[in-house]
């Protein structure tokens, strides 16, 4: 078991799922300086006080270290176990899955944005499905090719933890990966995006301040992805949004073959 | 067949040209449509969008300071992406007070234009050519040097002997011609193309004895006159071309202004291009903003190698800027969000306005304003579908050339030219061609038609316009409607079935108007492939839970298909109160998705394949998963009374925990297993002569440890040792574990034996689980707490008497007379017991100190309970509790105590039983008398041990 350091890739914490990061976020979070043996008692773990790397902690420690490294959350004092931790998060009031999506793409070091960079990459070529050697393989390919070795587990990682904020969806019984983000994802982030600027921006502002700071939104060529916009109409024929669009607009967008200018976020108010 | 028209095609032909030259300044301006997505692949100006509009690629190219050196643009895209449109505009909007804007066209192919064009554009000065301090006898030699060279290499085939013509190269006679036709291209009485006429040529192969046929006269003529020409461009440049560009450069400069190089497709020029792009290149020989078309594909292969260095990084690096018209998939950017103005625009241009025109068609209803004989749908149709050599190819040139003009142009409807078009790929027809007669119609609604959920639909005013009969019966508020199909005919399908035509129309009957629907195993194999894609909607435990030891409940009716039952008719069982199915109902709007799971079902290839929005689907499968799951939830549920599955094994690893463990708070299930060696009676709370009941039916939920614990595993944590927060605060704040041991206590179990939730992997059925559980509930429930917590702390408190009785104990005495003991019970015939050594020899190792360590454990554990009123006592406090003494009340000590007492009854039993043979005899002797006291004595100094154990 790898010992917990900030020196290790946000990509190497391959045996985490996602689940564990948003529930010890959610810990922390409700309880500011927090420490590992409260942590530990409040997740049902009886192990001793003074045992310092526990087998049966590792999940735990995994997760605690990818918040850590990704800047979620801050570690005061040590050693670690006997440290306090509080959140820090870089944005307020919205979910767990954009905050993590927006400090994985701000990480300073570009190896630590890996997370984001797959799926930068996969939006940019207008992938809507693939399998995960493909998406190794376009890795290997690309300008990205030189951060580290891709290894399998590394993409796996990704996909898992891509699937599991919602940017992706994982099929049980087939070998492709979906590049198609849950509505409940590309809705929170309508919604944050709309409530930045306060005022009804346009369809295309909108998805320029999703993809500057929560996710890719476009592809090379400057169009709107082709699985978010297939999200953005089903959120539109599931009553959640509603898009239109007006001929003197100055700005609009293609989705798919539908041309659209404005968004109403239907309900608008809470970003969760 | 003619349709109505309100254009005139010659105006057409002068509006709708191939290139932008073609047309005048005014037709140009009015028909140009400003580029609002230029891409700049890089720029060493700031620009901070991905995106430029032509306004700010103007302001780039002419942001250059007056004394700037060489500053390159490339402007790059497919051959008809608007290179030449976009010189065109510049030269025509370039603000003349700071540049002299230089276009050069496509059709300027050759130096001599070139030069000619650059003089007279900056001094109007018409000099032919750079080699102007070059004697002319040296010139004439240096051309007739080149044109022999040339000869061997290039012109081999055309000119025949070789040899022969090299010879006639090098007369003097032809120096002599040439001589005077270069002072004459000089003075621009003589194109460089025609340096020799064909009499000369004739004189000249007589002289020389080479024999052309009248009938080659002609073409040898050509071919010479291309040498010579080509020899003449190329010697030409060999003088100082960059002097001669410095020196225009400069000029300009001296004016004030700056020379603007519009070079719309350097992929046109042969070796000026090569010459102009080095001069161009090399930044500090002159003071040139240079604006180039390249093609794609030239900059690609060509470009390479056209520069001194040979490398396209070369280049790159010393260009200003990289604009890019078209993506690699040939698509120009921006020009399909701006399609429909971009018509509308030309279209204005060559019809009359609607209220002048003489046919007054009234069609801007049908047809939207000003789009005539087109439609938005129609347009976006036919961009998309347009390609060149097999290759996707969204150009203006072709939308331009193959929809626009090819449909003005043409007598027949729009629909039938676009049809025949080599390049537009037909749309699908995504209705069925029986539905709409004649391949007129057809062909309108492949084009103009409204692909919706169920119907594609069309404006019946555009069939009406164009004399087109309609079947009445398709018409519906003024539209035509046709059911429409989803894909056109699905891929692989021939490996999954060989009837699939058929499969597809009894799901359209059923879909539409409903019935029987022989062929719905194919559309339930889709839905199920869908839907498992998902998870097993019939896996009832926690989907994130990642452990190996995990283990879940699962509704196990039917077989391992899953349970789908079409409504609508279809013949299928529809879902019951004990088997429970997927319930697709096949409602109208479900039409689409349904026929994509009917794909699915006839075909081997993945959803993403099928599906027209995955998205949109997605979500639909997710619904029906969520239903179903729910529905199995909410059945299992009603049989058990209300208790949800989850609850089940909440309550099951709470009642679980404290019969091993003596941890009052329940833990996570990572704990090591229990030890098979010890036992359940050494780990149970429960006694088995004082909660009997408990202690029974506690082990037998014991005996079922690990099913419990992993169905715990798959329920409530995400790994062995991390439980899944939110599901356990969730089921925390649902139930309060007594009333939960209440209802599963109450639960009636017989119909409960065929209820179809199994485990797996472990394989037993849930009804196996409920009965020991149901049983040991029933016990907790009926423990009367309250009366049992009086009696253990009345029985701490003897057992803390006694052991204040054993502080002066003797043990040597003890000791001894333990084997009076033994000796006397071999006297009585008693069958002295292994274990009565173990437990006595307990007695016999006795020590005061061990005495005050279990009174002292005695004391803390009923000083921290006896404060409670035993009323107040919960089972699980009270098992606690019962942890909490046992680890004293199973010191060995008090079992030789019990053993102690067991033995005396069985010694009076016995002494009794001989007394009643040999009647009072026996109590006479003294060998009963000497008994008697021994066992008093004994008695006596373990006191009150036989009340303590009873």
């Amino acid at each position: 078991m790898v010992n917990p350091t900030t020196a290790r890739l946000l990509i190497s914490h391959i045996t985490l799922r996602g689940p564990e990061l948003a529930q010890l976020y959610a810990l922390i979070e409700s309880q500011p300086g927090i420490r590992l043996v409260e942590i530990r008692r409040q997740l049902g773990m009886q192990i001793a006080e003074e045992t310092v790397f526990p087998l049966e902690e590792a999940p735990l420690r995994e997760a605690l270290n990818f918040l850590l490294v990704a800047g979620l959350i801050e570690q005061k004092g040590s050693p670690r176990p006997k440290a306090a931790f509080r959140v820090r998060p870089r944005m307020l009031g919205v979910p767990f899955s954009l905050l993590l999506l927006h400090h994985i793409r701000h990480q300073v070091e570009e190896r630590q944005q890996a997370l984001a960079l797959v799926h930068n990459r996969l939006v940019a070529d207008d992938q809507v499905a693939v399998t995960l050697p493909a998406v190794r393989e376009a890795m290997e390919r690309a300008e990205e090719r030189s951060l580290f070795a891709w290894t399998g587990e590394k993409v796996l990682f990704w996909s898992q933890l891509a699937a599991h904020i919602g940017l992706v969806r994982r099929l049980e019984r087939s070998p492709e990966l979906l590049i198609v983000p849950q509505p409940s994802l590309v809705l929170a982030a309508l919604r944050w995006s709309s409530l930045c600027s306060g005022t009804t921006d346009p369809m295309l502002a909108l998805l320029r301040r999703i993809d500057a700071d929560l996710f890719a939104c476009f592809t090379r060529h400057g169009r709107v992805h082709v699985g978010l916009a297939q999200t953005l109409i089903a959120l539109h024929r599931l009553g959640q949004i509603v898009l239109t669009h007006s001929a003197d607009a100055a700005q609009s967008v293609l989705l798919c073959d539908w041309r659209v200018s404005e968004v109403r976020i239907q309900g608008q108010g809470s970003i969760a | 067949m003619n349709y109505p028209q309100c254009w005139d095609t010659a105006r057409v032909r002068e509006v709708f040209t191939t290139e932008s030259r073609q047309k005048s300044r005014e037709l140009f301006l009015a028909t140009h449509q400003p580029f609002h997505h230029i891409r700049v692949d890089f720029s060493k100006d700031t620009v901070s969008l991905p995106f430029v509009d032509e306004g700010q690629l103007r302001g780039i190219v002419q942001g250059g300071h007056l004394t700037d050196h060489n500053r390159l643009f490339f402007v790059v895209g497919e051959a008809g992406s608007g290179k030449s449109e976009l010189c065109q505009w510049l030269e025509y909007t370039a603000d003349e007070r700071a540049h002299i804007p230089i276009h050069i066209p496509r059709r300027m192919t050759n130096a001599v234009h070139v030069v000619a064009l650059l003089r007279q554009k900056l001094n109007g000065d018409q000099d032919g050519h750079s080699l102007r301090n070059v004697p002319l006898a040296v010139q004439v030699e240096h051309l007739a040097l080149s044109a022999t060279l040339l000869l061997y290499e290039r012109a081999r085939g055309m000119l025949d002997p070789v040899d022969r013509w090299a010879q006639l190269l090098a007369s003097p006679t032809l120096r002599r011609m040439l001589a005077v036709s270069i002072r004459q291209v000089e003075v621009g009485r003589r194109s460089h193309r025609d340096l020799i006429s064909e009499a000369q040529l004739r004189r000249l192969c007589n002289e020389y004895h080479l024999e052309v046929t009248r009938a080659q006269r002609a073409e040898t003529h050509l071919a010479f006159s291309w040498l010579l020409s080509l020899a003449f461009e190329q010697s030409l440049w060999l003088g100082d071309l960059a002097a001669l560009l410095a020196d225009i450069s400069d000029r300009t400069i001296r004016g004030g202004r700056r020379p603007l190089l519009l070079i719309e497709d350097i992929t046109a020029f042969q070796i000026l291009g090569d010459r102009l792009l080095d001069y161009l290149l090399d930044l500090t020989s002159g003071h040139f903003d240079a604006v180039i078309g390249v093609t794609t594909g030239f900059e690609q292969t060509q470009l390479v190698g056209a520069t001194l260095a040979g490398d396209l990084t070369h280049i790159h690096h010393r260009l200003r800027a990289r604009f890019v018209l078209t993506d690699e998939r040939g698509r120009a950017y921006g020009l399909e969000e701006n399609l429909v103005e971009f018509v509308r625009t030309y279209l204005r241009a060559i019809r009359p306005d609607c209220a002048i025109c003489p046919l007054q068609l009234a069609c801007e209803t049908a047809f939207g304003q000003g789009l005539y004989p087109f439609t938005e749908t129609a347009l976006a149709r036919a961009f998309g579908a347009l390609h060149e050599d097999g290759n996707p190819r969204q150009t203006p040139r072709l939308l331009l050339e193959h929809v626009l003009r090819a449909v003005l142009l043409a007598d027949e409807i729009p629909s039938l030219t676009l049809d025949r078009s080599a390049y537009l790929r037909r749309p699908p027809a995504v209705f069925r061609a029986d539905d709409v007669d004649g391949p007129s119609l057809q062909s309108v609604l492949r084009w103009y038609g409204t692909i919706g959920e169920a119907e594609v639909t069309l404006d019946a005013g555009i069939p009406r316009h164009w004399q087109i009969a309609v079947d009445p019966r398709l018409i519906r508020d003024d539209l035509i409607r046709v059911p429409r199909t989803f894909v056109a005919a699905p891929g692989k399908v021939a490996t999954a079935s060989q009837d699939w035509q058929q499969a597809l129309r009894e799901f359209e009957t059923w879909i539409g108007q409903g019935g029987l629907y022989p062929n719905r195993e194919t559309l339930k194999r889709g839905i199920e492939r869908t839907l498992l894609n998902l998870g097993d909607p019939r896996g009832l435990g926690n989907r994130r839970c990642l452990s190996l030891s995990k283990a879940e409940m699962y509704y196990a009716r039917g077989d391992e298909r899953l349970p789908i039952s079409l409504g609508r008719d279809s013949g299928d069982q529809s879902s019951t109160g004990t088997y429970v199915k997927v319930v697709i109902e096949g409602k109208p709007e479900e039409r689409g998705i349904l026929e994509e799971m009917v794909y699915l079902g006839l075909t081997t290839v993945e959803l993403s394949e099928v599906s027209r929005n995955l998205a949109l689907t997605l979500d639909w499968a997710q619904r029906h998963w969520d239903n179903y799951h729910s529905h199995i939830r909410g059945v299992v549920a009603e049989h058990l009374g209300g208790i949800d599955l989850d609850h089940i094994v909440w309550v099951a690893w709470h009642m679980l925990w404290p019969l091993w463990r003596p941890e009052p708070e329940v833990g996570l299930p990572n704990v090591p297993p229990p030890d098979a060696a010890v036992g359940y009676n050494a780990l149970s709370p429960w006694s088995p002569r004082e909660q009997p009941q408990c202690y029974t039916t506690g082990e037998m939920v014991f005996g079922w440890h690990d099913v419990i614990r992993r169905l715990f595993i798959g329920s409530f944590m995400l790994r062995d040792s991390l439980q899944d927060r939110p599901r356990v605060l969730a089921v925390q704040s649902e139930v309060e574990l007594m009333p939960l041991v209440v209802n599963l206590a109450r639960l009636a179990l017989r119909p409960l034996r065929s209820l179809p939730i199994k485990f797996r992997p472990v394989g037993h059925s849930l009804y196996e689980l409920l009965v020991p559980l149901q049983r040991y509930a029933q016990a907790l429930v009926r423990l009367d707490v309250a009366e049992c917590m009086r009696q253990d702390l009345a029985d701490l408190a003897r057992r803390e008497a006694h052991l204040r009785g054993q502080v002066g104990l003797d043990t040597e005495k003890l000791t001894q007379q333990l084997a009076t003991l033994r000796w006397r019970c071999g006297e009585l015939g008693i069958a002295w017991r292994e274990r009565w050594d173990i437990s006595l020899g307990a007695l016999r190792d006795f020590r005061p100190e061990v005495g005050q360590t279990l009174r002292g454990a005695l004391q803390e554990t009923g000083s921290r309970y006896r404060g409670i009123q035993p009323a107040d006592f919960t089972v699980w406090q009270y098992q606690a509790f019962r942890h909490a003494v046992n680890g004293v009340l199973r010191h060995p000590y008090w079992q030789g105590t019990t053993d102690l007492a067991a033995i005396e009854k069985e010694l009076v039993a016995a002494a009794r039983q001989r007394y009643r043979q040999t009647g009072r005899q026996l109590s006479n002797t003294p060998a009963y008398r000497k008994l008697l006291r021994q066992v008093r004595a004994v008695v006596a100094e373990v006191r009150d041990e036989h009340d303590a154990n009873h």
